[in-house]
């Protein structure tokens, strides 16, 4: 299924983090593909191991690492073979960009916005300070912010302004692919609208594909073409999203999306019963059988594959095991 | 910010697993190590010397006049590689010879022998009488050496019964000496002949021990009813494990003594005043206001007073004992720049969400700042205040050193207060200075060692250091 | 109680925040987070608070307990005045009413077992004496909030419980006192979606058997229509629109209440293909808010009047009051 087009291909990406009390198996299994302008939606619960994908693909880790494996393949090269010096010189903010969760807070008190949404190009192209300056300015401005704005400290730009801020400086070296990790988790719901509007117009402008990762899957669907679901470290589901929101076949799919309260419909939200497991010590087979309503002995024992049930439609759990 | 957790991470609850983990550190253990010793130390003074006892001994001069002046510790030939002299005491005894002569007087004689193997001269030779008489009796000491010759010490008339003998110092007796050493070598000695190196030298060029066995003979008349005695001291260079300072005194029971000391007086003061500096504190960051601006401002101002000085204007107004320091240094610190800490912490917490909620099911200031305050601040307060006993062993000791301190007792700050103004390392005597050194870094190690282990057990971010 | 089962009343309700400017400066400005609430809950009914940061619903909440001392206005609790209550009266207010904060892991102390967690509010108003009986309230209590067996739970530190079980914890607590009102702030904002909803199960289904008076605080509105009667729809320290939870879902009136409709996100995959028509721009500072329409700055809707004077409440329908100028002509109706 991996396409010559695709612009990132992902294959049995393995992440493990080691800590006092054992091993964690952060990711496991995790397969997919981008095509250019793909938006493809990461969703999950808070510790399935969402962020630390957006992590591992730009490798930002932490110093705890047990195992960091599989392949990454960028533009038909595996970048996971590259050193940490390439990586960074080539790739990270060059070819992948990243806007973090929090990202709003994480601006220098002490410099003005400008500069530190300049700062990659300074880094990475070498660019003449005052160049870079009136490039971030150019920016600030395309993200619908006043261009004065670039010459204020972060204190006084409100959480949606310094958001915007944070997306142009990931923008600013024409990376082909923004990962998006929560960013706009800490806003209010006219804020983040706005934010998302501004998303899917640069998106259009720059012909950019995303990775989204939100634990929200009606934000998500303001944004995807394509889901992922992501549960205990593994990929559960893998589809579009057209067929995601209207026949999810995964269990925990299911589940999680009948708990999300709607505003159209009258459907009473229902909940999924039960934690997610440690991801030190997992459950045996299918790690979601123990909260699944349709588990069966085979669920217990044996861990099932992603089967395929549809064009681009992959489904981890044994209730479609037959149906290929 | 919202993800910012409040509940600290709390690697694992209660005073067991503290300490496990304090065990983890080598630094800690060695630490620990210390600490055990010197309360040993402490508890060991405490039970055999006990205080009033070591007062008085320290105090008075009598007590030590056996004991060489200035005499290094015995361990320190390991440095020398020679045989250094240990004191030898000889009492008269046995008369040698009783003759009744016409005038009804007594002719008495004595001889005593001891052997002298060491590698260096004695320090000092001084006869201790110890008689009874109507007229004042004359006694003439003679010397004898191990290869026989024979000196006439002294012809001494006794002044009182305890009369003393100050062999070291008699001019005479030099003089003499050096005559004798120019006429057995034939020229003058390239050393200055001393009363002890004119008895125990070889005749040669340059001072050489003659060791052997060394002998002198005591005669003098006495009245039948008369009684002599007398001890000779030859006093050595060494003496016990820690030497002995001007006055005769034997280090060790400064040393000794200083111990429990100092680690009281350290821990008292840095226990109440990090416990007074936390009740401040938190008061002040809890009730805010008025309050909080009248402590803060009580806290800068201290913070700007000369505190040695005030220090000393208090020890000179008062009488000072210990009591009388650990006060002062007591009432000086309360107002410590730590309250600025404890009263920031202590407002992180009262915004903490759990405040809030207790507030909402009725719990009173009093047992918030109790029960849920207090706790919450303890982990950073104490490895601050272990780390901070050194600092106050260190401050007594400076204050004894400036002749502040406790006048009766003995106390490490004292001891090289002594060495001081006795010129210690001006005459090479660097164990006078350098014992009571090490007693007292070794305490601040030992605090120094566990405060930093604590500290890092409580705020991770020095974990990784 | 009292004949008409009326629980809570407010009246005309402020709470104004002090801010002094510089050190020994007289001035004084105010940041008017609640600025003239009224409203009435009945018994073992359940009310909203919707709003965005900064909109003053979490002040109007904590000081309807009396975690805060109103600038203005009245509280009515059972018909007894609690605006200015003091010492043992606030007491007993503190026992009728609970509180559930927004984070979970911030709501325990972390040296307290859940035990001693439940058991100091009882320890507080010493309203059982005996330590068998507490420990029985106290297990009673998580059992109430499912968090069986209990004695799994209780024993434990609250960094060792996740998210939504701390949150079940902190619900027995807010109840344990046997409160007639109970404030959720926020309850399941911080929780994973699979989880929130079966939190403000919990949370309904107690109000209901025990007939407790619930005022939920909340920015989302998708969660109110099963989980409240009443809605208020706030921004900038004023009640924008305030009717039964259904009727603004339905029928929403104020231009803000409509934005937010629009703005909240649905899982729907057509989502992607279009922009939403929402308001540019950001709340207002309550330092010194418009005199007007608070929302006037950002309103799409608005026109001279609303730049000009501040709107009453008008009840557009039936138990359905919108502060908009826009609904003037409907008062009179």
């Amino acid at each position: 299924m991996s396409s010559s087009k695709s612009v990132l291909s992902v294959r049995d990406l393995k992440l493990y983090y080691r800590t006092r009390k054992g091993v964690v198996k952060a990711l496991e299994e995790i397969s997919f593909d981008l095509e250019k302008e793909d938006t493809l939606a990461v969703v999950g619960e808070s510790g399935c191991g969402k962020s630390t994908l957006a992590r591992a693909l730009v490798r930002v880790l932490p110093r705890n690492i047990h195992t960091y494996e599989g392949k990454v393949i960028l533009e038909g090269r595996n970048v996971m073979e590259l050193n940490e010096e390439d990586f960074r010189r080539e790739i990270r903010w060059r070819k992948i960009s990243i806007v973090f969760q929090g990202a709003m807070n994480s601006f220098n008190p002490v410099y003005k916005v400008g500069y530190q949404v300049a700062e990659p190009l300074i880094i990475h192209d070498h660019l003449e300070k005052k160049e870079a300056l009136k490039r971030a300015r150019q920016l600030i401005e395309l993200m619908g912010m006043p261009g004065v704005f670039a010459d204020r400290y972060p204190f006084e730009l409100s959480g949606g302004m310094k958001q915007r801020a944070a997306i142009a400086m990931a923008l600013i070296t024409n990376p082909e692919i923004v990962i998006l990790d929560e960013p706009t988790s800490a806003l209010d719901v006219l804020t983040q609208a706005n934010i998302i509007n501004l998303l899917k117009k640069i998106k259009n402008e720059f012909k950019l594909t995303y990775i989204f990762i939100t634990h929200d899957l009606g934000l998500a669907s303001e944004l995807a073409n394509r889901v992922a679901v992501i549960y205990a470290g593994k990929m559960v589901e893998l589809s579009s999203a057209d067929i995601f929101y209207t026949q999810p076949k995964h269990p925990y799919s299911k589940g999680l999306l009948a708990s999300v309260p709607t505003l159209s419909t009258d459907r009473r939200p229902e909940f999924i019963t039960g934690v997610p497991p440690s991801l030190i010590d997992p459950p045996s087979g299918c790690r979601f059988h123990p909260r699944c309503r349709f588990a069966w002995e085979k669920c217990s024992s044996e861990e099932p594959a992603m089967f395929q049930v549809g064009k681009d439609h992959l489904v981890r759990c044994w209730l479609y095991g037959d149906g290929k | 910010m919202g993800w910012l957790k409040t509940g600290s991470p709390k690697p694992s609850a209660g005073l067991k697993g503290v300490l496990r983990e304090v065990l983890s550190y080598k630094s800690a253990v060695a630490g620990i190590v210390i600490l055990l010793f010197l309360i040993g130390l402490s508890v060991y003074t405490v039970v055999t010397i006990p205080l009033p006892e070591a007062i008085q001994a320290w105090r008075s001069s009598e007590a030590w006049s056996r004991n060489p002046r200035n005499a290094q510790p015995e361990w320190i030939e390991l440095f020398y590689g020679r045989k250094l002299p240990r004191t030898i005491t000889v009492s008269l005894g046995e008369k040698a010879s009783e003759v009744l002569r016409e005038d009804g007087t007594l002719s008495v004689s004595w001889v005593i022998h001891f052997n002298y193997e060491y590698d260096d001269f004695p320090s000092e030779i001084i006869v201790f009488f110890n008689s009874s008489f109507v007229e004042k009796p004359v006694v003439d000491i003679y010397w004898i050496r191990p290869d026989g010759d024979e000196i006439l010490l002294k012809k001494h008339t006794l002044r009182r019964p305890d009369d003393r003998l100050y062999l070291s110092n008699d001019l005479g007796l030099e003089l003499r000496l050096e005559r004798l050493f120019e006429s057995k070598i034939g020229k003058k000695p390239n050393f200055t002949v001393t009363v002890e190196k004119g008895l125990f030298s070889e005749y040669s060029q340059d001072p050489r021990v003659l060791k052997g066995l060394y002998g002198m003979r005591f005669e003098t008349a006495l009245n039948k009813s008369d009684v002599l005695n007398a001890e000779v001291v030859i006093y050595g260079t060494v003496h016990g494990l820690a030497g002995t300072d001007h006055l005769r005194r034997p280090l060790i029971i400064g040393l000794l003594w200083g111990t429990p000391i100092a680690m009281s007086f350290g821990l008292t003061t840095a226990l109440l005043t990090t416990a007074l500096g936390l009740i401040i504190g938190t008061i002040s960051g809890w009730y805010g206001g008025k309050i909080d601006t009248i402590i803060q401002r009580i806290v800068e101002i201290n913070a700007v007073l000369p505190f040695l000085p005030i220090l000393i204007l208090l020890t000179t107004f008062y009488r000072i004992d210990l009591f009388v320091i650990l006060l002062s240094v007591v009432v000086l610190s309360i107002f410590s720049l730590g309250i600025k800490g404890t009263r920031i912490l202590v407002m992180q917490i009262k915004s903490y969400p759990y405040i809030e909620a207790a507030q909402a099911y009725g719990a009173s200031n009093m047992r918030l700042i109790l029960f849920y305050v207090i706790p919450k601040i303890m982990p950073p307060v104490v490895p601050g205040m272990i780390s901070s006993v050194p600092g106050f062993v260190f401050l007594e000791a400076g204050l004894s050193y400036l002749g502040l301190g406790d006048p009766f007792l003995p106390t490490w700050g004292k001891i090289i207060s002594d060495a001081q103004t006795n010129g210690a390392f001006y005459k090479g005597m660097y164990y006078w200075v350098l014992e009571p050194a090490f007693m007292l870094i070794l305490t601040a190690i030992a605090f120094a060692l566990i405060g930093m282990a604590l500290e890092r057990i409580v705020n991770p971010k020095l974990k990784e250091l | 109680m009292n004949s008409e089962g009326r629980l809570l009343e407010l009246e005309d309700l402020r709470k104004w925040f002090e801010i002094r400017r510089g050190f020994l400066s007289s001035k004084v400005s105010y940041v008017k987070a609640v600025d003239g609430v009224t409203f009435t809950l009945d018994e073992g009914m359940a009310v909203s608070l919707v709003g965005e940061s900064g909109s003053g619903k979490t002040t109007l909440g904590k000081t309807i307990i009396r975690l805060y001392e109103p600038n203005g206005g009245r509280i009515i609790f059972q018909d007894r005045d609690v605006t200015h209550l003091k010492a043992n009266d606030l007491k007993w207010y503190r026992r009728m009413t609970g509180l559930v904060q927004q984070d979970p892991f911030g709501a325990f102390a972390s040296h307290f077992t859940i035990f001693r967690s439940l058991e100091e509010p009882l320890l507080i108003h010493n309203t059982v004496k005996s330590k068998e009986e507490r420990a029985e309230k106290v297990f009673k209590a998580l059992e109430e909030v499912r968090l069986t067996p209990v004695e799994d739970f209780a024993y434990k530190y609250p960094h060792m419980l996740s998210g939504g079980q701390l949150q079940r914890v902190a619900i027995a607590r807010a109840i344990i006192l046997e409160p007639r009102l109970l404030v959720a702030d926020e309850p399941v904002s911080m929780l994973d979606a699979s989880v929130r909803i079966e939190i403000l199960t919990l949370l309904r289904r107690l109000q209901e058997r025990l007939r407790l008076g619930v005022i939920y605080i909340t920015h989302d509105l998708a969660t109110t229509r099963f989980f409240s009667e009443w809605a208020l729809i706030m921004y900038a320290g004023h009640v924008m629109e305030k009717a039964f939870t259904q009727e603004i879902l339905r029928n929403p009136l104020h231009p803000y209440t409509r934005a937010l409709l629009t703005a909240t996100p649905e899982p729907n995959p057509e989502n992607r293909n279009r922009f939403k028509q929402v308001p540019p721009g950001e709340p207002p500072a309550l330092i010194d808010p418009p005199k007007s329409c608070r929302f006037s700055p950002r309103c799409p809707r608005a026109f001279d009047k609303c730049f000009k004077e501040e709107p009453p409440e008008f009840e557009a329908a039936s138990g359905h009051w919108v502060k908009c100028w826009l609904y003037e002509r409907s008062e009179g109706k």
